[in-house]
């Protein structure tokens, strides 16, 4: 079962994410902010995927995406999905820059959500 | 104005069926409409500011319905105080992150507070508005007897930019930017 | 750029998540409170509620918003929530505090809670709801209760229980009695000294009053502010309390209790009770009292007086008084001054010295006050209107007397009449003793004065019929048996002490008699008795003894039981039990823990019963006896000795006891070593106390004992010596060496150093003698220590007297001979016989057939005269013993 780490302060966004990833055979580890994402990230080095808001207390999504990337010791870095109501171009562009491979404006749609994943997963076993 | 309210309250109205996963809701008008009086136990409070226009996006509902809304769209058959609560404050957001997307569409700049929950009775420590440019309106969503209280407070602070506002009948209950997968 | 609109929020982000926590919990805790907290607006509506509202409500706090805080109360009580609250909106107020009641149910379900309203504008917040005002409210009911109850012991208590605060005022929560003994229901907050103490400041002592200035001061300051005050501050104090109809003067015990805290007098606790009656009671008794002895001194001076002199007194008192009347009508002071002293004097003359008195200083401050020009003359005729009031009394009593002694069948028994002539006899004679200075007579006269007039006291054994038939009544009825009482007794006087004796020994033997005695209805008929018991009690009087019997015809003592018991009681072996005789085993009724009834109860004894009665009985000397016939009855037969007149004579006659304690004293001086006793004389004539000394004389030796230990120290020798055989001699030598005084010196010196009884003249004046030289005095006093006091005495009776009691003659007069050992001799020849004074010739009846003052011819110079009564025959046996010794 793969491994996806979601990242969203909103506890309501996680459960909803979870069970729908869940139902989907997904396995899922969660994350407060971006320093509890990167954390978990550290602790769940088999993580296939990261969905992650940009809003978030302590740590934003975006630099978290940074601190990831820039973190040496993770071996393996998954691809990041941004789950955000933000929008903005430039946000897109930094985002990019540091490993974020989809954009999901909130709130999402399940199915178009799920297909996204499943398409980033077969593309990173790539 | 009445264009921008009608969008707010579109807005709520179509994120209630989102968030909630409720298809059919009813929308009534309260008695004191345009006054900003205590209409529920917990209300959550999201701002929507900017150099034009600050607004205030309420919603006011006790711990009963909070517990029936989030229980209904978890699927679960009671759900604890502090993730209901939680629910009702992202729904509070979700609403707040459309409305915003509008008025960045619009050319409007605002800017999204954290959405908070407090007491109803907390509107005693608000004073009423004495300039003209408040606007307040309220309606109410509701599921048979289950009744959501929602409030907007606009405070204009460029009327002329804000009057400019049109929301078209086309634009309404458009939610077709919901979901947007874009790869990068 | 939202980006950086980003930034700057997630830098609040933690603060305000912080806040949102904090402010939570706030509210929860608001919401939890064991106390109302609502916010209410000017109409009354909720805008907030905490749960203890919401449980009042019976609803949700959630859905609380905008109920109406009218709902629960009732609409009364709403009215008067929404008064108190008006007052907040007056100028000058910020809140309101009242207590009003609550409904905590619904309808039939609704329970009436007290709450503790607090209620206060909620900041200056105006809000689109206009002003909020906070309403706190403490349930109280518990306190309440709590209250209550203590009120209502606090008024069940007789007694005012006052505080007073700081303020100098009584508080309003006092005592309900305090109303009751003040006569007032405004108590609360008056000052406590007007209240309290100034209707009697005036009665009190100075010092009390200066206590009761200083009680204010005592507030705020450290006990001992009130240590100092506390001993002065009266414990009893005059209240006028105002009636209908006027006022009513009461006395009030107080107890006052400084209440402290952190170590200063915060309150003053005061604990009062009426006392009026108690005090009314002792003034009561008081009055009596003096009462009682005006009336004797009065009897006293009565019968002290001449018979015929009286007569002539009383007119002439009674013209001198209205002289004085006069006197004072027409204010002529000096007439009533004269007036005055004439009755001083008569009065004087006959005896009656309470109208001397009166009048001497009536006359006396009358004079004082005529010489010194005072014109004031009310309290001489209130003084006068005393003397009047004191003759009219001894007129009456005068009167009673004199009717008394001429009738002697009227009203009174013959013995009180017998005892009142008695001791005015008694009184002539021991005034002529007084004036002859006949001192051995004179004190055994007041000795037999003091004991008539004891007697007087005496109470009339026959009082004690009803107190014993009610018992029988009682007790039968209560043990449903049918009792008939056959009650005898003699009509004699006993004192008290003998009275007690002889009703709880009686009615003792009375519960006995029908709890363990007399059997139920039924068994007696099936015995073939008659249904109803009797109990015969019988009190006798009986040469000197007093006989009581009380006697049952019940099922009598069971012998058997009584040898069971002692055995199983382990008093007695069983053999031994076996051989007891019947007497000997009814003996051990009377011993302590001893009751054959298998209950105890309290009519028929615990046991103790019978062996405190026989215990009793010994102590006044007299014996108990049990006849008993089983079947058939019980008879317990008490006799007692009747002491009065043996004290009288042991007194007298008790040379024993005063020789043991001269021996005992002397004992005392030789273990001293100053002092050479030699008392071997006194060792040896121990067989001779067998003697008669009269009280005066018993005196003198006593005062000798008395004085040879206070002359101990000056005086280094003492020998003491008993006389000899014949004459009673006591010769103390004392040996004082080194005082070279001449002789009358040292015979002075003896005078002052030795009590007035024993100073030379007086021995001198009683056989004794003081001789004196220069190293020592000795006295010589005789005694009539012996026979020579009782010459032989004859006696002899007339031949009306009967063969039975003949022969309690010769056994009275045989008893005297052996207590005195005096010899005595029966003649038989009633007119011939001694001529000297030592004969006593016994008559029946002085009228009798042979006529009258037969025997003034017979040579016998004491008569005695008997009519039917034992008791006064033996009197006057004894009274001519004493004349006769007087006489010598």
């Amino acid at each position: 079962m793969p491994k996806i780490l979601i990242v969203d302060d909103s506890e309501t966004v996680r459960d909803q994410l979870k069970e729908t990833l869940e139902k989907s055979g997904y396995q899922v580890i969660e994350g407060a902010d971006g320093i509890k994402g990167h954390i978990a990230l550290m602790q769940n080095t088999d993580t296939e995927l990261i969905l992650c808001d940009v809003n978030m207390p302590n740590m934003n999504g975006i630099s978290m995406c940074e601190k990831i990337f820039k973190d040496s010791s993770i071996a393996k870095k998954p691809p990041v999905v941004m789950l955000t109501t933000e929008a903005d171009p430039e946000l897109k562009k930094k985002g990019k820059l540091c490993g974020v491979v989809a954009w999901i404006t909130k709130p999402y749609i399940e199915e178009k959500l799920l297909l996204a994943v499943t398409k980033i997963l077969s593309m990173n076993k790539k | 104005m009445d264009d921008v309210f009608l969008m707010v309250k579109d807005t709520s109205v179509s994120r209630f069926k989102t968030h909630m996963k409720i298809d059919e809701i009813q929308v009534s008008i309260p008695a004191n409409c345009d006054a900003n009086v205590i209409r529920s136990f917990h209300t959550v409070i999201i701002l929507i500011s900017g150099d034009d226009i600050k607004m205030t996006f309420k919603s006011h509902f006790d711990s009963e319905l909070a517990g029936y809304l989030c229980a209904k769209a978890l699927k679960k058959e009671s759900v604890s105080w502090d993730k209901a609560i939680d629910f009702m404050k992202e729904y509070s957001n979700v609403v707040a992150g459309k409305i915003k997307k509008f008025f960045m569409d619009q050319e409007v700049i605002v800017g999204l507070s954290l959405p908070i929950v407090t007491r109803g009775f907390d509107e005693i420590f608000f004073e009423p508005p004495e300039t003209g440019n408040v606007l307040i309106d309220n309606w109410i969503l509701s599921i048979e007897s289950n009744h959501l209280y929602c409030t907007c407070i606009a405070e204009i602070l460029n009327k002329n930019r804000i009057q400019s506002i049109k929301y078209p009948l086309e634009k309404q209950a458009t939610d077709e930017s919901d979901g947007e997968v874009s790869f990068l | 750029m939202s980006f950086d609109i980003n930034k700057d929020l997630q830098a609040s982000h933690n603060l305000i998540a912080l806040l949102e926590k904090a402010k939570n919990f706030s509210e929860i805790t608001i919401d939890s409170l064991p106390i109302v907290f609502t916010v209410i607006n000017q109409d009354g509506l909720i805008l907030r509620a905490n749960e203890c509202l919401a449980k009042i409500f019976k609803k949700n706090r959630e859905k609380l918003l905008r109920e109406n805080l009218s709902k629960i109360f009732e609409k009364e009580t709403w009215n008067i929530f929404v008064n108190k609250f008006n007052k907040i909106l007056e100028p000058g107020n910020t809140s309101v505090e009242f207590e009003l009641d609550v409904l905590g149910g619904e309808g039939a379900d609704s329970i009436k809670e007290s709450y503790y309203w607090y209620v206060t504008p909620f900041g200056k917040f105006y809000s689109s709801e206009g002003h909020a005002y906070v309403v706190l409210g403490q349930n109280i009911t518990k306190l309440r209760e709590s209250e209550k109850q203590i009120s209502e012991i606090f008024s069940s208590i007789s007694l005012a229980i006052l505080t007073i605060n700081p303020d100098k005022l009584i508080s309003p929560k006092y005592s309900i009695y305090a109303e009751h003994i003040f006569g007032s229901s405004e108590i609360g907050g008056q000052n406590y000294k007007n209240f309290i103490f100034s209707s009697g400041f005036n009665y009190l002592k100075k010092n009390s009053q200066e206590a009761i200035e200083k009680l204010d001061l005592i507030f705020g300051e450290s006990e001992l502010m009130f240590d100092a005050i506390k001993d002065n501050l009266p414990k009893q104090i005059i209240y006028k309390r105002k009636t209908l109809e006027g006022e009513e003067k009461l006395y009030l015990g107080i107890n006052y209790q400084p209440i402290i805290y952190n170590g200063v007098i915060k309150r003053l606790l005061l604990i009062i009770e009426d006392r009026t009656s108690l005090v009314k009671a002792e003034e009561e008794n008081k009055k009596i009292k003096i009462f009682d002895d005006r009336v004797v001194q009065r009897v006293v001076q009565i019968r002290s007086a001449k018979a015929d002199m009286m007569d002539i007194l009383i007119p002439e008192v009674d013209k001198l008084i209205i002289k004085a009347n006069d006197s004072i009508q027409k204010n002529n002071w000096k007439n009533f001054a004269g007036v005055l002293h004439s009755i001083k004097g008569n009065s004087r003359v006959v005896g009656l010295i309470t109208m001397a008195e009166l009048s001497h200083q009536a006359e006396e401050k009358l004079l004082f006050n005529i010489e010194a020009g005072i014109d004031d003359f009310t309290s001489s005729k209130e003084s006068f209107i005393a003397i009047e009031n004191e003759w009219n009394e001894i007129k009456i009593l005068y009167k009673t007397f004199r009717e008394k002694s001429s009738e002697p069948t009227e009203g009174i028994s013959k013995n009180e009449k017998n005892n009142l002539e008695e001791i005015q006899v008694l009184f002539e004679q021991y005034n002529a003793s007084i004036v002859s200075g006949q001192t051995v007579k004179t004190a055994v006269l007041s000795e037999k004065i003091n004991v008539k007039l004891q007697k007087i006291n005496d109470i009339e054994l026959s009082t004690i019929r009803p107190l014993l038939l009610e018992r029988v009544e009682q007790t039968a009825s209560k043990l449903s048996k049918n009792i008939i009482t056959e009650f005898e007794c003699a009509d004699i006087k006993v004192n008290k002490e003998l009275m007690d004796l002889i009703s709880d020994v009686t009615l003792h033997l009375i519960n006995n008699s029908i709890g363990h005695g007399i059997e139920s209805v039924e068994k007696r008929l099936q015995k073939g008795k008659t249904a109803e018991g009797k109990i015969k009690i019988s009190i006798k009087e009986y040469r000197d003894m007093l006989e009581l019997s009380v006697s049952d015809d019940g099922s009598g003592i069971d012998i058997n039981k009584i040898k069971n018991k002692i055995v199983k009681k382990n008093m007695v072996k069983l053999d031994e039990a076996l051989t007891l005789s019947e007497d000997k085993l009814l003996k051990y009724i009377f011993s302590p823990g001893f009751s054959t009834a298998e209950q105890v109860d309290d009519i028929k004894g615990r046991g103790i019963g019978l062996d405190t009665v026989a215990s009793r009985v010994n102590d006044f000397e007299g014996t108990i006896d049990i006849k008993t016939q089983e079947g058939q009855g019980a008879a317990f037969i008490i006799k007692i000795p009747c002491a009065n007149k043996k004290n009288v004579l042991r007194k007298l006659f008790s040379l024993k006891s005063i020789k043991a304690n001269l021996v005992e004293m002397l004992q005392l001086m030789e273990k001293e070593d100053n002092l050479e006793v030699n008392y071997s004389y006194l060792q040896a004539d121990i067989s001779r106390d067998m003697g008669v000394v009269f009280v005066d004389r018993a005196k003198i030796l006593l005062s000798l004992i008395n004085y040879i230990v206070a002359i101990e120290e000056k005086f280094k020798n003492v020998i003491v010596s008993w006389g000899g055989v014949d004459a009673g001699l006591i010769s103390v030598n004392i040996k004082h060496e080194g005082k070279k005084e001449t002789p009358g010196n040292s015979k002075s010196e003896l005078k002052y150093a030795i009590p007035m009884e024993v100073s030379d003249q007086y021995i001198c004046n009683h056989g004794g003698n003081v001789a004196t030289s220069d190293h020592q005095t000795t006295i010589f006093f005789g005694f009539c220590l012996d026979k020579h006091v009782f010459p032989k005495i004859t006696y002899s009776c007339d031949e009306e007297i009967s063969d039975s009691e003949k022969e309690d003659l010769h056994h009275f007069m045989l008893q005297i001979k052996d207590e005195f050992d005096i010899e005595i001799e029966f003649a038989k020849d009633s007119r011939g016989g001694a001529s000297d004074d030592t004969s006593i010739l016994f008559v029946k009846n002085k009228d009798s057939s042979s006529g009258d003052l037969k025997y003034e011819n017979s040579g016998f110079k004491n008569t005695c005269l008997f009519t039917d009564n034992m008791l006064e025959m033996k009197k006057n046996i004894l009274d001519v013993l004493q004349k006769i010794i007087c006489i010598s």
